[in-house]
């Protein structure tokens, strides 16, 4: 446990400075950022908006659809592969596996410090989504804060499902980092089946395809195909398949230089 | 003792490549070693088995007398190393870099200012390393390996790319490292030069052949006594018959007859009874051989 205490404080100093808290600042700001100018632009409708007792989860779904569908994809390859690959850009894969940390340590802590930092980014966005909820009442003297009481677990439950749906591109993204010494290589190759996902969104069966989850939620189904399973045991399924097949593969690397 | 041995170590790429062939290194404790080779003899693959960051396939590493298969935390917890190019964060400070370390192997923090200042490298502030020229890259990567104050110290080529003034100096600091610290030391290079001024011990790799291992004194000796002796006669032919018919064994080349080298004392008979027999003597030599020609002799063998 100490082992890993180290190798994660070592982890996560190297996101010091690094693009991917860029990343998690911007990608959790932008879209509420860019609602907050539309409702100050609309400024007219705010009033009524804030009195309606939905107003909580409809500006909450309207964030999470523009999220959803193709900022938190895009975000999600883009950070967990900036922060596997920080050791091929530095070339310090050699350095780090002549320091004195069992393999497995270094994996998960490199895992961790990727979770963590999405965590962070649907934390931000959340609160990013309920400033652009309430901000308008402190600047315009006729709208009042939203009078219905806050929706605290179905907005628990929505993102734990976002988060969910994320894990088979941060697992599989970082399969992907982990395997190849090109940095645009993961990243490309996490594009592509980002688009084939919203390609297959129509298809019979796409939701297997495993970057499809996070817009999948705004398919109106809710089941695998013609079954009564929650299609949300998929997106688990295989962010622990993958995840075990980068350990293993990990593990067994013949040149860990 | 051997701080660090390999046994019977091999290693292919692919089927029909060997690259390392056998190795047995001994490197004695306290010694300052050099792992001496041309680029591509194997060196690199040798220092990355040792460290386990190749996967071994035949033999076996010995550390601190313990088996790298079954100790390596214990082993890489003693040792520092730097493979290659330095490997270091460039988006971090010089202090960062080692701070991130320093958790890693759980050292006193106190030893951050100390490396730094030992590598000379403490007035490089808040300067990311990005910025950093190659020699300070190096230095940095070298204070990275003092960091955890290791019994062994594997560097690979450390004085690639540095100038003449960052040679001298590094070479001072790593010859410190051992006097002063008695830190072992396993350098390669392909620089004889680099090596003979440095090293203790040496051990010559060509072709993925260990074709040599020892001291420098060792080496010369080991050349010195597969050394000839050259004669130039007016008649080397009839010398040559004369000299069989004294039992000693002569080969012509050319102008010259090739004798063993023999003791001094032999060598002034010979001359004395050829002289005496009537022929000329022109020249009679043996060549010189300086470590870089025996360097040669045992890598063109190979």
């Amino acid at each position: 446990m100490q082992l890993f205490t180290a190798s994660l404080q070592a982890e996560w100093m190297k996101t010091r400075r690094s693009a991917a808290w860029w990343l998690i600042i911007s990608g959790g700001l932008l879209i509420p950022l860019i609602l907050l100018i539309g409702r100050f632009y609309n400024h007219e409708l705010i009033a009524a908006e804030n009195a309606a007792p939905v107003v909580w989860i409809k500006l909450y779904s309207r964030s999470w659809t523009y999220m959803g569908t193709l900022l938190l994809p895009m975000g999600v390859i883009l950070v967990t592969s900036l922060v596997a690959q920080v050791e091929v850009r530095n070339n310090t894969w050699k350095q780090l596996h002549s320091a004195p940390l069992p393999f497995r340590t270094i994996f998960l802590s490199k895992l961790t410090v990727i979770l963590t930092l999405l965590f962070m980014g649907f934390v931000l966005f959340n609160l990013a989504v309920f400033g652009m909820i309430t901000l308008p009442a402190i600047f315009y003297k006729d709208v009042s804060f939203p009078s219905a009481p806050f929706p605290f677990t179905e907005i628990l439950i929505g993102n734990a499902k976002f988060m969910l749906d994320m894990l088979p591109i941060a697992s599989l993204q970082f399969l992907l980092s982990l395997q190849f010494r090109n940095f645009l290589l993961p990243i490309g190759i996490g594009f592509g089946l980002y688009v084939a996902s919203m390609i297959g969104m129509n298809w019979k069966y796409g939701y297997m395809l495993p970057y499809i989850y996070s817009s999948y939620e705004f398919s109106g189904k809710t089941t695998i195909g013609d079954t009564l399973i929650n299609f949300h045991w998929l997106p688990l399924v295989y962010s622990l398949l993958f995840t075990g097949i980068s350990f293993i593969l990990y593990l067994t690397k013949k040149d860990k230089t | 003792m051997y701080l660090l041995q390999t046994e019977a170590l091999s290693y292919q790429f692919r089927k029909e490549e060997t690259i390392l062939n056998n190795i047995h290194l001994q490197v004695p404790e306290g010694s300052i070693y050099g792992f001496l080779g041309p680029n591509g003899a194997g060196k690199t693959t040798t220092l990355k088995l040792v460290l386990g960051l190749l996967r071994k396939q035949k033999g076996k590493v010995r550390v601190f007398g313990k088996d790298l298969d079954l100790e390596r935390l214990s082993i890489l917890q003693q040792t520092g190393a730097l493979i290659e190019s330095p490997s270091i964060y460039l988006h971090l400070t010089a202090r960062e870099n080692l701070l991130l370390y320093q958790r890693i192997y759980q050292s006193d923090p106190g030893r951050i200012s100390h490396v730094l200042e030992l590598t000379g490298l403490s007035q490089t502030g808040n300067k990311r390393c990005s910025s950093f020229s190659l020699g300070m890259k190096q230095r940095l990567a070298i204070a990275v390996a003092l960091l955890h104050h290791p019994r062994l110290l594997i560097l690979d080529e450390p004085t690639n790319g540095l100038d003449p003034s960052g040679i001298i100096e590094m070479r001072e600091l790593l010859r410190s490292l051992n006097r002063n610290l008695g830190i072992t030391i396993l350098i390669s290079s392909h620089l004889l030069s680099e090596i003979e001024k440095l090293a203790t011990h040496t051990g010559i790799i060509d072709k993925g052949n260990l074709v040599f291992q020892g001291t420098f004194s060792q080496l010369m000796k080991q050349q010195q006594a597969a050394c000839r002796l050259f004669y130039q006669t007016n008649d080397n032919l009839a010398a040559q018959t004369f000299l069989r018919l004294r039992n000693i064994e002569v080969e012509l080349e050319q102008d010259t007859m090739i004798l063993p080298i023999l003791p001094r004392e032999e060598i002034a008979k010979i001359n004395r009874d050829l002289i005496q027999e009537g022929f000329d003597l022109y020249q009679v030599y043996t060549p010189e051989t300086s470590l870089e020609q025996t360097f040669m002799n045992l890598i063109n063998h190979n």
